[in-house]
This record gives C-alpha cells, sequence and structure tokens, in this order.
C-alpha cells in the first residue's frame, strides 16, 4: 500500500495466474516435488537461509542484543558506528543494532501477524462468498468499497480511531489485505465447489463447515501461501510509511520501519540510524518476495512443464 | 527612542545590564561562548564550566561545527558590515505546516504569528530589550488610581484598503479580540469598557488597576491586531477569509493558497516609525518586494530545500540538523538566546498528582541535563532555574535547590510519605513534536528508576489536545512554554484554566497581585513568590531553556541586527543580497 | 455493450456507499475535535464549543451521516473545516498536480516496465534476467519516501540539478514544472516499473510457450517478429489490468510522495485532513479516490474488448 501500491502488486503477481492453479495436479506422490523443485532454485534457497538467519536473530534477540533497545542514554546520542555500538547510537542515545535485532522480533511478528489476520478474514469471506450465492453480492460489494478505498488512508484512518498500538497496526493492516484475499479464495472456492469430490462429500450429508474446510479451503491453500508470502512482505513495508505518515507503531517500540521513518530526518547528520534497519528491512523484504516468486513456480503446475 | 520614554519609565522597572548585553552581543555576532559564559557568571555559576551554549567552543562536542556558530565563521555581523541595502527580490521562508487561516485573534499559532505581523500591527510592541513600546499606539497614560488608560494613537497610518486608523478601528478590534482570544478574555475580567474618546483616542477604564496591560496589548502570538472597523463588521466572531486579511503593516497579502504558499508583497501605503530598528519597534523599512510562506511539514525536506537554495529562512530546524549542514558558506546559521523552555505539566485536578507530594517526588527524580541532551542536542539547550527566561527582566534563580535535583532516592521516599502505591502514572506526548517527545521518553525512563509505574502515551496532536481537555485521561504531559516578555502574559502563571489547573489560593493571591501592582519593585517581588510557589507547589518540573535558531540563507543580509526572533523575526528592515 | 457499461456504472452507486459509510463512521470514531484543532492550544473551551456548534458538530451522528450523503448525491460536499472553502474547489485544485505526477509516473514505468520484462522472459535465466528481477524486486522493498529523501540528497543538495520539492502549475512555467516533478516521478514510479516488469516477464514466458508461438516461429518468422508482434502483443493483455491497477494504486502511494516533496496535491491534502480532523475532505476526496478506481477498472475491462477478440461481454 504505502509502496506506490500493495494492492496492485498483490493482485497482479497472483491474479491472472490465480485460474491456472490446477489443485487436482498436486497428487500425493508429487507431494514434495514442488519442495525438490524449490531447492532447486538458488534464489529462493538463499532466500530461505537469509529469512532463516532473521528468525534466529528474532527468536534470540534477547541473547544477540548488547543493551536494552529502549535503554534511552541521551550522553550518548548520536555516536557512530564503533566497537561499543556496532551501529551507533539514535537521537536518544539508544543502541541502533540492538533495536535492530529487537526490530527483526516486531517486525516479523507484524508481517505473519498480518498474514495471519487477513488470511483469517479474508479466507472466511470468500469461501462465505464463493459457497453461498446468496450472500456474494453483499459480501463482495463491502469487499469492493474497501479495496476501492485508498489503503494508506484506510490504515491511517483505523489507527487514527483505534490508537497508536502494535495490535493496531495489525488490525488496520489486516483489514487493509483482507479483500485480496478473500477475492482469491472466493475464486477458487467457486471451482472447487464444482468439482465432483464436493458434490459427492454434499450427497453424504457432510455439514457445510466440514465441506468447507476440508474440501475446499485445503485445495485453496497452496495459491493462498503464494499470496501470503507477499502479504508478509508488504505488511512489513507498509508498517514503515505508517511510521512515516504518523500513523504506526508506538514509536519506543523498535520496528525496522519505524526505525527508517525516524532516521530518514536525521540522515544528514547520523546516516547509521535508517540505513541499518533500512539494510535489514529491504533484504528481507527481497529475500520474502524472490521466496514467494520460487514458491509460485514450484506449484504452478504450468511452469514446473517447462 | 525618545518618545518612548513616558512609556519606558513607566514600564521599566529594574533594567537589567546584563541582559541588554546579552542581546546585543547575539546581535552583533559575539560568540556563543562569550554570551554564555556571561549568563552564567551572571546567574552566580562556575564560569569555567562548559557552556551549553557553545557548541563550536565546548570540549565534548567534536562534530565539524565551527562555522556554524556565530563565532567563527562570520566574524563581521554588525550592521555597518551588512553593506548597502538592496531594495527588491522574494524572501522565501519555509513553514512546518499550512496554519488554518490567518486570522490572529481567533487562532494563536506559531506560524499564524510568523507570517501575520508582516501584514498587521499592535498597539504595542517589543522592542530590543524587551521592553514594551508603542507602535500603532503613540503613548500610554495611566490616571493616579490605575483606572483608566489612554492610549494616544499615531495619525495617518493606512491600512492596506487605503482606510485611515482610527480610535473606531481600535476599539472594533479589541472588542472582537476580547471574545475570543485568550489574553482579550484575561483582560475582560479587569474591564469596565473601552472608548473612543476622539478619532484618535482610546480609553480602557478598568475596574482595577492592570499595570501589564500594555504588554497583554501588544505584539504576541494572539495578540491584539488593528483592523479595520469596516472588515470586522462584516464577520463578526466568524474567521476572517483571506480577502479581509487587512492590516497597517508594511507587507500585504496578494495571495493564500492553502497547502501551496502565501504570498505578501510589499504595501506601498505603509505608514511606520522613524526611530532605528530595535527588536520588533522602530522602522520598518521593507526592501524586500514579496515574501512567500510555503508549508514544508517533512523535517529533512525542509533543510534539503534551504541547503539547496531555495528557500531562505526555516522556521523550524532540529538542532542535530544544524550540525549536520556543517559548515556551509551559503548558509549563516545562528544560535541565539532562549526561545522556549520545556515543562512536565502534572494534573493537578484529578488523579494521583493532584498530592503536592507525589508532585514533588516527581520533581526530585528529573534530571534536566539529560532532557535537554534528548530533545534538543549538547550545545542547544542550557540549564536554568528561572521560570521567566533569562533575556527578560524577570529572571530570578529563587527555588533553584529545588531544580534539577535528579534524585531517585528522595523521590522514592516523598512517594512514600505520598503513600504512591504503584498507580500507573500516564505521560502524554505527540511526535508531532521531537522535542516534547524525546523529553517525555527520558522523563520516563528517569521516574522508572526512582520506582514510579509510568506510561507513555504517544498520540497525534489533534487527539493529545482532545485527553487532555479530560482530567481524568491524564497525569503528566510535556510541552513548552514560549517566550513571554511579562509573567502575566504566561496562561499557567495567571490563570487557573491552563492545561494541568494549576490553582492554589496562594497562586491566585500572587498571580492578583502580579497583575495590579503598580510598583515595579513589588511586581517582582510577587513574581519571585510565584517562582518560589512553582517550586513548592510543583504543578510542574521546568526542564531546561531551549536556545533558539535561526537558519538562515548567508544572501539575507541585516535581519539578525534588526528583529527578534523568540516571537518570530520580522523581515522588514532585511535585504536580499543578489 | 452498452448495457454492461450501464450496469458497471450502476455498481458504482452500492461500492461508493459502502465507502461512504466506512469513511464517514471511521472519521467520526478518531478521537481529536476538528474545532480545537483548529483554534489552537491556546484556545478557551467556551471557544471551542462555540465553533463546534457553528461547524455543525454537535448534532447526532446520524443526522450529519444522513446529511452528508444526501448532499453528496447532489455532488455537493459542503464546505472545508480547516481551509474555509468549499471542498469542490479544494479538490479541483489540487487534481493538476496528483494528475500529472500519476500520469508522468505511469508512462515511465510502462516505459521501464515493457522492454526491461521482454528482455528478461527472453533471455530466461540468464545473469541479465536475474539481475533485472533482483532490481525490480529492490522497487518494491525500499520505502519510498526514503527512497525520496536520497533523490532529494543526490540531486538537489549533492549535485544542485532539480529543486529539493515544491510544485510549479504546468501553465506557469513548463520547464520549471517539469523540472520540479523528475524527482517525484522516479521514487513513485519504481517500485511500479519494478512490479510490472515482473508480470511482463510471467506473461511473456507463458506465451512464449504458447501454441501459436510456436506456429510462428515454425513458419520460420525472425526472432524479433515474433517475440514483438505475436507474443508481446499476446502478453500485454493481462499488462493492461495492472496498468489500471497501478494506476489508481499510484494514487496511493502519491500520499506518502506528495509529503516527501511537499506537492499540493490529494494525497497531502488527504493526510493532512486527517491530522486536521477536516471531515468533510477526508470523506470528499476518498469518495472520489473510490470513483475514480472503480472507473478506472471499468475503462480496462471495456478496453479489454478491443485489444483482445476472445472476450466478449454477454450476460455474466
Amino acid at each position: 500500500m504505502a509502496q506506490t501500491e500493495t494492492r496492485t502488486t498483490i493482485t497482479q503477481v497472483t491474479a491472472p495466474r490465480a485460474r491456472r492453479f490446477r489443485l487436482s495436479s498436486i497428487t500425493p506422490s508429487s507431494r514434495y516435488y514442488w519442495l525438490r523443485l524449490l531447492l532447486e532454485n538458488p534464489a529462493a534457497v538463499l532466500s530461505i537461509g537469509f529469512i532463516g538467519l532473521i528468525v534466529v536473530l528474532a527468536v534470540l534477540a534477547s541473547w544477540i542484543a548488547p543493551y536494552e533497545p529502549t535503554f534511552v542514554n541521551p550522553a550518548e546520542r548520536l555516536r557512530p558506528p564503533s566497537r561499543e555500538h556496532w551501529f551507533g547510537t539514535d537521537d536518544l542515545g539508544r543502541d541502533v543494532f540492538s533495536r535492530a535485532v529487537y526490530g527483526a522480533r516486531i517486525s516479523l511478528v507484524v508481517g505473519l501477524a498480518v498474514m495471519v489476520g487477513s488470511m483469517l478474514l479474508g479466507s472466511l469471506i470468500g469461501l462465505i462468498a464463493g459457497y453461498y450465492a446468496r450472500v456474494d453480492t453483499l459480501l463482495m460489494r463491502i469487499m469492493d468499497g474497501l479495496e476501492a478505498f485508498p489503503s494508506i488512508l484506510l490504515a491511517i484512518a483505523i489507527m487514527a480511531t483505534l490508537g497508536s498500538a502494535l495490535e493496531n497496526v495489525i488490525i488496520a493492516l489486516s483489514v487493509v489485505y483482507a479483500p485480496n484475499i478473500a477475492r482469491l479464495v472466493r475464486s477458487t472456492t467457486l471451482m472447487n465447489k464444482r468439482q465432483p469430490y464436493v458434490e459427492s462429500a454434499r450427497a453424504i450429508g457432510l455439514r457445510d463447515s466440514v465441506i468447507l474446510r476440508r474440501y475446499i479451503f485445503l485445495n485453496s491453500l497452496s495459491p493462498l501461501i503464494v499470496q501470503c508470502t507477499f502479504v508478509v512482505a508488504f505488511a512489513i513495508l507498509a508498517e514503515s510509511s505508517l511510521s512515516y505518515l504518523g500513523a504506526g507503531v508506538p514509536p519506543g517500540i523498535p520496528t525496522w520501519g519505524n526505525m527508517v521513518s525516524d532516521g530518514q530526518a536525521q540522515l544528514q547528520r547520523a546516516w547509521w540510524i535508517a540505513v541499518f534497519p533500512g539494510m535489514f528491512l529491504f533484504l528481507t523484504v527481497l529475500a520474502v518476495n524472490l521466496l514467494g516468486d520460487g514458491l509460485r513456480d514450484a506449484l504452478d503446475p504450468r511452469v514446473r512443464k517447462r | 527612542m525618545a518618545h518612548h520614554d513616558a512609556l519606558l519609565a513607566q514600564m521599566l522597572s529594574r533594567r537589567s545590564s546584563r541582559r541588554a548585553l546579552l542581546k546585543r552581543a547575539a546581535i552583533l555576532g559575539l560568540g556563543a561562548p562569550a554570551l554564555a559564559g556571561l549568563g552564567a557568571a551572571c546567574r552566580g555559576e562556575e564560569p569555567a564550566a562548559p557552556s551549553p551554549a557553545a557548541p563550536s567552543a565546548s570540549p565534548q562536542a567534536t562534530s565539524p561545527v565551527a562555522g556554524q556558530t556565530p563565532a567563527a565563521g562570520q566574524p563581521t555581523q554588525a550592521p555597518t558590515s551588512a553593506g548597502e541595502p538592496r531594495r527588491g527580490g522574494r524572501l522565501r521562508v519555509a513553514t512546518t505546516g499550512q496554519p488554518a487561516g490567518l486570522d490572529m485573534h481567533i487562532r494563536a499559532q506559531r506560524t499564524i504569528t510568523l507570517i501575520g505581523w508582516h501584514m498587521y500591527e499592535a498597539l504595542f510592541t517589543f522592542d530590543g530589550n524587551y521592553e514594551t513600546v508603542p507602535m500603532l499606539a503613540a503613548g500610554y497614560e495611566v490616571s493616579d488610581d490605575g483606572l483608566t488608560a489612554t492610549i494616544p494613537l499615531r495619525r495617518g497610518v493606512r491600512f492596506h484598503n487605503g482606510e485611515e486608523m482610527r480610535a473606531a478601528d481600535v476599539v472594533a478590534s479589541f472588542e472582537r479580540w476580547a471574545e475570543v482570544s485568550s489574553l482579550g478574555i484575561a483582560i475582560s475580567e479587569f474591564l469596565r469598557e473601552v472608548v473612543e474618546v476622539d478619532d484618535y483616542t482610546v480609553e480602557f477604564r478598568l475596574s482595577s488597576p492592570l499595570v501589564a496591560l500594555p504588554s497583554m496589548l501588544a505584539r504576541q502570538s494572539g495578540g491584539l491586531s488593528i483592523h479595520p472597523k469596516s472588515v470586522l463588521d462584516q464577520v463578526g466572531t466568524e474567521p476572517l477569509t483571506p480577502d479581509l486579511y487587512i492590516g497597517t503593516g508594511p507587507y500585504q497579502l496578494v495571495d493564500f493558497q492553502p497547502d501551496r504558499f502565501t504570498l505578501l508583497r510589499r504595501f506601498d501605503g505603509y505608514v511606520g516609525l522613524d526611530s532605528p530598528p530595535s527588536g520588533y519597534a522602530g522602522r520598518k523599512a521593507a526592501y524586500l518586494d514579496e515574501i512567500e510562506f510555503v508549508p514544508m511539514p517533512d523535517e529533512a525536506a525542509r533543510v534539503a530545500g534551504l541547503q539547496a537554495g531555495d528557500f531562505h529562512y526555516l522556521e523550524e530546524i532540529i538542532p542535530d540538523q544544524v550540525e549536520a549542514i556543517g559548515d556551509d558558506p551559503s548558509l549563516n546559521i545562528q544560535i541565539l538566546p532562549p526561545r522556549s523552555y520545556g515543562v512536565l505539566i502534572m494534573n493537578t485536578i484529578a488523579g494521583p498528582m493532584t498530592n503536592v507530594k507525589l508532585r514533588q517526588a516527581v520533581l526530585a527524580a528529573v534530571d534536566v541535563e539529560a532532557t535537554g541532551q534528548a530533545s534538543h542536542g549538547e550545545g542547544y539547550f542550557e540549564p536554568d532555574p528561572g521560570i521567566m527566561l533569562p533575556q527578560t527582566r524577570w529572571h530570578s534563580t529563587v527555588g533553584q535547590e529545588y531544580y534539577d535535583q535528579g534524585n531517585p532516592e528522595r523521590a522514592r521516599q516523598l512517594a512514600q510519605e505520598a503513600g504512591y502505591d504503584g498507580t500507573p502514572l500516564r505521560i502524554l506526548t505527540t511526535q508531532e513534536d521531537l522535542g516534547d517527545y524525546n523529553a517525555a521518553v527520558v522523563i520516563q525512563q528517569q521516574l522508572q528508576q526512582a520506582g514510579f509505574n509510568v506510561q507513555l502515551e504517544v498520540m497525534d496532536e489533534a487527539t493529545l489536545d482532545e485527553m487532555l481537555e479530560d482530567d481524568n485521561r491524564w497525569e503528566m504531559t510535556t510541552n513548552a512554554y514560549v517566550f513571554r516578555p511579562d509573567p502575566v502574559l504566561i496562561a499557567a502563571f495567571a490563570s487557573c484554566t491552563a492545561d494541568g489547573g494549576w490553582c492554589s489560593d496562594p497562586k491566585v493571591e500572587v498571580a492578583r497581585r502580579l497583575q495590579t501592582e503598580t510598583d515595579p519593585g513589588a511586581r517582582f517581588t510577587a513574581f519571585e513568590e510565584l517562582q518560589m510557589l512553582w517550586y513548592t507547589e510543583a504543578p510542574a518540573v521546568k526542564l531546561v531553556n531551549n536556545l533558539g535558531i535561526a537558519p538562515l540563507s548567508a544572501k539575507v543580509k541585516n535581519v539578525l541586527e534588526t528583529t527578534h526572533f523568540e516571537i518570530e523575526p520580522e523581515f522588514t528592515n532585511c535585504w536580499l543580497e543578489e | 455493450m452498452t448495457a454492461y457499461i450501464l450496469r458497471r456504472l450502476l455498481l458504482l452507486i452500492p461500492v461508493l456507499l459502502v465507502v461512504g459509510v466506512i469513511v464517514f463512521t471511521l472519521i467520526h470514531l478518531i478521537p481529536g475535535d476538528p474545532a480545537a484543532v483548529m483554534l489552537g492550544r491556546e484556545a478557551t473551551r467556551e471557544q471551542v464549543e462555540a465553533l463546534r456548534e457553528r461547524l455543525g458538530l454537535n448534532e447526532p451522528f446520524h443526522v450529519q451521516f444522513f446529511k452528508w450523503f444526501t448532499n453528496v448525491l447532489r455532488l455537493d460536499f459542503g464546505n472545508s473545516l480547516f481551509l474555509d472553502q468549499p471542498v469542490t474547489r479544494a479538490l479541483l485544485d489540487r487534481v493538476q498536480p496528483t494528475g500529472l505526477l500519476t500520469l508522468y509516473s505511469l508512462t515511465l514505468a510502462v516505459l521501464i516496465a515493457i522492454p526491461a520484462g521482454v528482455v528478461a522472459a527472453v533471455r530466461r535465466n540468464s545473469l541479465l534476467d536475474r539481475l533485472l528481477m533482483v532490481f525490480s524486486i529492490s522497487g518494491v522493498a525500499i520505502p519510498n519516501f526514503f527512497f525520496g529523501i536520497l533523490l532529494i540528497l543526490l540531486f538537489a543538495v549533492i549535485l544542485g540539478w532539480l529543486p529539493s520539492g515544491g510544485y510549479v502549475d504546468i501553465t506557469d512555467d513548463p520547464v520549471e514544472h517539469l523540472k520540479h516533478m523528475v524527482m517525484p516521478t522516479l521514487a513513485l514510479s519504481f517500485s511500479a516499473a519494478g512490479l510490472m516488469a515482473r508480470l511482463v516477464r510471467s506473461s511473456m514466458l507463458d506465451v512464449l510457450h504458447d501454441d501459436y508461438v510456436r506456429t510462428a516461429y515454425a513458419k520460420g518468422l525472425p526472432h524479433r517478429h515474433v517475440i514483438l508482434r505475436h507474443a508481446l502483443r499476446n502478453a500485454l493483455i493481462p499488462f493492461l489490468t495492472i496498468v489500471g491497477i497501478s494506476l489508481a494504486g499510484m494514487l496511493g502511494g502519491s500520499v506518502v510522495i506528495e509529503t516527501v516533496f511537499n506537492i499540493p496535491g490529494m494525497g497531502r491534502l488527504l493526510v493532512q485532513s486527517v491530522t486536521r480532523r477536516d471531515f468533510p475532505v477526508v470523506q470528499a476526496a476518498v469518495m472520489v479516490v473510490a470513483a475514480v478506481e472503480v472507473l478506472v477498472m471499468l475503462l480496462v475491462d471495456i478496453l479489454y474488448v478491443y485489444i483482445d477478440p476472445r472476450v466478449r461481454y454477454g450476460s455474466d
């Protein structure tokens, strides 16, 4: 979103492809075939490696970071990178390296939580809209409305209403990305619900909730997974733009996004405040995107044929 | 300034030669070190202590900023060196945001103050020594009982619409202003009526003496600007619309495009004073053809615009940026006397902070040095116990034993005596003001170290304003009190309704004396009592004085010599070099 | 076809209703009082209360909503609380910067994306392909406000070639206008160009394996001819959708870019109006942007018919 067009991106990378997924073609025999394909892709392997490293940083943050990320020490402010402060200190004398390490944790939490949130919300709406024709129009019109809403503004308005808090950023961004997921899931649901196995499940009297969960949702998973990687990347970035516009995570909590946005004003004076977390942000988003591309290639049977 | 003597004699209590010197030193471009040393010496501190006002000379400043201070880079800023005035050109100023219209009566806001006082003028203004002197008025006389104030007006002064300014315009302006501005409302409590005696004389009839009346009517943020009665009759207390922004000032509005620019052009019919420029007083020779104000909310982009030569002056600059710019010969960045000081305001109306002991505990816990470093950076602040800034004649160090204690043990003990049970205390702040925000972060940590349970709540400015209205939503907030030449002009001192609602019987009594005592000595005594109450009742914690910074292009000549920056500069005697 | 367009236009109404309800509810839930924002911190409570009354902010929520929406249907968006002018005028004043910025950025993005995408697809898995793709993802991975500041530091502060920000009306001085637009255009098109290039690449890859391309090669047509005439043309069909979505998305991106470069456009007006709690402006601007987005998508769908003969709009 804040990046020119989050939504654009998501739709464009996957939407034209969504209809091409032939889920039935992922037969049990080829269950791990996609994984092998993925691991043959050097870019994807590098990305997995890098993401793994970031996850380790995030999990072990409290052991790795040499300082408390929120410890303020005005006497030591704006120090350039040195042996004591590998990435220097910021305008409150906080250690940029420690903040970047903790930032990994919170940025990943934002990315993953938004992914889960928008997936749950979007899938639920998409499944219902696709399965029950009666509410389809109503739900999809609401989704149209949400999508037509300038997304960054939707997030700003939600943030302004709920107040500055980590949970609220997650809620705001989940709402922003949900319509996309909903559209995707709805289209796969429409496709799947006419499949013979769904017909037979209904014939033997399984409840709708079971059919939806077991037969329809599970078969929508692989395009959804690809979509989700992009949501993670965009959520991490969008959080940064929200911080820049003053509507992000509370400023004391370190995330790469708000470190970059706080540091940009100091770029001429103390480049290290923005540049180091910016590198983390950049490389992680790059890696997640490359992984997403790799996953899509591996999961898409048409690409596989080549 | 001979013709101001009558007024000066009345207003002037004990003219401080030190402060006069302080200001003049800054104007003449004497080194900041000399300046600060002077300040320190006069406050009875060790002169040898590293001076916070001197980044270039202080040992702890290692960054290459030598050229930035008045000391090194431009040794010859004396008026004589500015060369011959050049007429013409457009001065471009980057402001921090777009003001909601330029109606000074209704809106007191920094950017409006900056733009507005080029177009409008007040009855009185402040001269180079921060003394109140006439501008549109021609003098000031008070009856012996102090209940009648007569203000003769200058003749032949023209509004931008060609009308001559007369007493009727002043009365109409005052009546509107008295209804809608906080200063005006404060005056109303003392006022019986305002009378137009003749075309060029206005009389204020008071119910009790109000010695600070000229200061309250003077040029300041939200001050009484004089507008034509014919214009005010059209709007009543509704905001003026851009076609009605008409004053008597040396510049008039030609184009007002919200979010794009505000363009002023020289008013050829301006009738001003002949006395030499001094602070906001005296002659206003409009050398510049036009002045353009452009809203630039992004801090980094604003500074880049100054460096790239797109702007000649920035309304605001973060001190850290000054260091970043380095010694760029095309810029002229001056460190000036303080223009505000930081405060941690406590809610004395509701909640745990109504307990004086607890407030004293907070006062004891705060180490102001760290807040200054965090919010302004080394070299751009000075610790000072005075609650009136040092360039005013009100400066005092009474109560300094309570200032800057930084004593967590004592704080802990006081909190225990207060019966503090670990209730969370909320500090509200907004990141829209970085200085206030950074100070709040540091204070939170200091209070936590003293055993308080403190929550920092960060919100946008509009939300903050609404939360502060509700006495049950907050315990503390950070803010800055901007420069005012007289203590009665600071709402928190003069009234009970400012943020925090500081209101005790002794305070009310002292404030009353400050407003009504005619003897300057007695007023100063009252003020010192007020400052002592400030430290014993602890309605707020004074942090540090924030030095002013003038981010100017080197092309702008003769501006530092002729205007103050505390209540925003006036570009009326300066010119642009080719 | 006409019936289809009419039906789509009718669909605009429920979408706008949904947008209207969302924006109206959200903005009125936001704490912060427009009257207090306008008057500043030194205002007295009485002043704020008087202004609230005058602005009609003291009426019940549903009354305010009903009044507003019936007016919107008559294209009357009311008056800006903050700017003291009709919302319609405030918006019209800001259409040109945003419109032109979007147009330039979109053009630049397309000009970069098509060659880059085609080359990457034709040289699939080559070093060039990989470099182009990493570069295009980079566009998405750098926060664009950060990229914008880097551009300002380089071109305005260090090199001094371009103005650091601001806007000059195209009718006042076209040369200065273009100079002011160079950096914002670069910043806004970078991420879009990357996304488009990736899409061109993948749809080129799709069509390169399609039968008619193979047939074209089989007929012995030259490589260049096949790529440009047959493959690219077909690959551009899904691309059109993306151009449409990008155009709409750039309106969102302009929110940030206009703040960085101090361009007085719709995006900046929107953000500022939220901080100013200028309800009528936020509501109107959101409605307008939403309507533009919906209309652009409609236009794209109609264009399909002309480009892709296989698509016919029947009863859907």
